[in-house]
């Protein structure tokens, strides 16, 4: 894609993950929300939070979606960028940067955009060989939802909850 | 050093950084000399190997490149090629090309990130990336639009940046079109007076003068420097085929970790894969201005310093861009995307290549209905596991009079010039230090 055609985009939605099990679910709401047609963003999938840092410069809003470990399996987080919760928090990337890593030093290097929301899906299974958990399953559709309202804004009818 | 009770002095780098996975470092001393040295990779082994058996052949470049998302190419490459071998096929000239520019392109990326993200903030005093980006923000930037080039035309030609899916045995399933690779070619010219600017920044980098009696080893083309083809040569002068490789090296299995090792047949020694040993085998085959700039920053054939092998990778960023201009501005193009498979034979094949981190080795067996028998798969990294064991045995004695958190930021530095990916071989890295009298933690 050349530069021409991504300034077109001033949204950007990153789903992030790998191939194994929930560790997927970052590229399944990407694909979610591909399918769907109606969204004016550009649509990447990453396996390294690293990539993050070819998107931020262009966009004006920028969505992350990640799979993050937690006590529920399917709950859904929405944090905004900065904020002190998310240092603490443990994201599945085994590699140096995880997202949060990459996003201070998006911050550092000044190639933030204005706006960047991280969404987080708690999930379980994450080895080599692993299908999507069921409960990621129905978390990925809601997210999609929820993604797609706010980009839309349409008003939230109360049935995905979000913390 | 040895403690007042005798009991051995032990260091435990319980997680080691800014390596691609996740493993630890355990050493043990005792007085001065280190009598434990394990390089541990504690990941469940991931079984790709076993995976693979009983699927269709066509499934095996789609499969191995989920082993790395840092080198897939290197994966599909080597399992491709090792498929035709046993289906007959040879691919044009014209697609030959084609997929040494893709393989430029996870060259520039996977270079670009270790240098800039992973290891120079060895060299330049900083504990993190975070500071070196404080300290250099221009070149970080400078290094993440490099980055960004080789994902770009990683894309092009694989279809996509993550998992490409665009090899196929007989060629590719999509051929690129010729105006991408055209609207690329001012970028790179723009990319390659950037990796120049990269390299000569590097040259500025003050190195620990560890030195070691390497033996190299890489693949060797009389007519290019070798990326996706070529037979084996070893820095003692061996020339070895390719097809023999198993003859010469072998894995072994350690306790102190889930990755399987890689020996000298001949003589249960250790041995170097990767950048610094292309440079030593093949500098003759770079092109004049990357020559230039290795002389003018300061690595040649004499290099025995793992720790210059920044200065390797960042030349290997320069050819890497001056090939793909190369390739790029030709005007040859493939007639077809891919040759078809006539009929399905049955066999055993081979394929080795230069991944980032060095050769990478696989072996299949196929059936008379084109199902995988048998898949061996030899990542660079288990091959120098052994290699980086054996240079920290030599390094430890001569830094064991350190605080043990300075003797964990040398060991690192030193596993850190490998570029380790334990994502292939497994995952990385935790640094434990046991000296006489203290006990592990």
């Amino acid at each position: 894609m050349n530069d021409e055609e991504t300034n077109q985009y001033r949204i950007t939605i990153v789903g992030i993950g790998t191939p194994h099990g929930d560790d997927s679910i970052g590229w399944h709401v990407v694909q979610e929300l591909g399918q769907s047609g109606i969204l004016p963003c550009q649509l990447v999938v990453a396996r390294n939070p690293i990539e993050l840092l070819d998107h931020m410069e262009m966009s004006e809003k920028l969505h992350i979606c990640d799979a993050c470990w937690g006590e529920q399996p399917g709950r859904i987080h929405r944090w905004q960028w900065p904020q002190e919760e998310l240092t603490g928090f443990r994201w599945t990337g085994t590699h140096d940067f995880d997202v949060v890593g990459a996003l201070h030093l998006g911050q550092q290097l000044s190639l933030l955009p204005r706006e960047t929301v991280l969404w987080g899906i708690e999930a379980i299974r994450f080895e080599a060989g692993d299908s999507l958990s069921e409960s990621s399953r129905q978390a990925i559709r809601s997210l999609a939802k929820l993604i797609q309202q706010e980009i839309l804004v349409i008003p939230d009818d109360g049935s995905d909850s979000i913390l | 050093m040895t403690q007042s009770n005798g009991e051995p002095r032990v260091i435990r780098v319980p997680i080691l950084t800014r390596v691609e996975g996740e493993g630890a470092l355990d050493i043990r001393f005792h007085g001065r000399e280190p009598t434990e040295v394990h390089l541990r990779i504690y990941e469940p082994p991931r079984f790709f190997e076993a995976f693979l058996r009983g699927r269709p052949m066509e499934d095996v470049a789609d499969i191995t490149s989920r082993i790395c998302g840092i080198c897939p190419i290197a994966y599909q490459m080597t399992a491709v090629q090792a498929l035709e071998s046993i289906q007959g096929v040879k691919v044009s000239q014209e697609i030959r090309w084609l997929r040494r520019l893709v393989y430029c392109a996870e060259w520039i990326e996977s270079h670009v990130l270790h240098i800039h993200l992973l290891h120079a903030p060895d060299f330049f005093g900083c504990a993190s990336a975070m500071e070196l980006a404080k300290q250099f923000p221009d070149e970080v930037k400078r290094g993440l639009k490099l980055k960004k080039l080789g994902n770009q035309l990683l894309e092009i030609l694989g279809g996509r940046a993550i998992h490409p899916v665009n090899l196929a045995i007989g060629g590719f399933y999509r051929l690129p079109r010729r105006e991408e690779l055209d609207a690329l070619i001012p970028e790179f010219e723009r990319g390659l007076a950037w990796a120049t600017e990269a390299a000569r920044w590097l040259a500025k980098l003050e190195f620990p003068s560890f030195e070691s009696n390497y033996e190299f080893v890489a693949l060797s083309h009389p007519e290019e420097y070798a990326i996706e083809e070529g037979e084996i040569k070893v820095s003692d002068g061996t020339a070895i085929p390719t097809s023999s490789y198993e003859e010469h090296f072998q894995e072994v299995q350690v306790p102190h970790s889930t990755a399987l090792q890689s020996r000298r047949v001949a003589t249960g020694g250790t041995y170097f894969v990767g950048p610094l040993a292309r440079i030593q085998l093949n500098f003759n085959q770079l092109t004049p201005h990357a020559k230039t700039i290795a002389s003018e920053i300061g690595i040649d054939p004499s290099c025995r310093n793992p720790h210059r092998s920044i200065l390797a990778r960042a030349i290997e960023v320069v050819y890497a861009f001056e090939e793909a201009l190369k390739i790029m501005k030709r005007r040859a193009w493939p007639s077809e995307a891919r040759k078809a498979l006539q009929n399905v034979m049955a066999g055993e094949g081979i394929s080795a290549t230069e991944a980032p981190r060095g050769l990478i080795f696989h072996r299949y067996r196929v059936d008379e209905t084109g199902k995988i028998e048998f898949a061996k798969i030899v990542p660079p990294t288990s091959q120098n596991q052994s290699q980086i064991e054996s240079d920290l045995r030599q390094l430890l004695p001569t830094i064991a009079d350190k605080q043990d958190q300075q003797i964990a930021i040398d060991c690192e530095r030193l596993v850190r010039s490998y570029d380790p990916c334990i994502s292939c071989s497994t995952h990385f890295l935790k640094v434990n230090i046991a000296r006489d009298g203290l006990r592990p933690e």
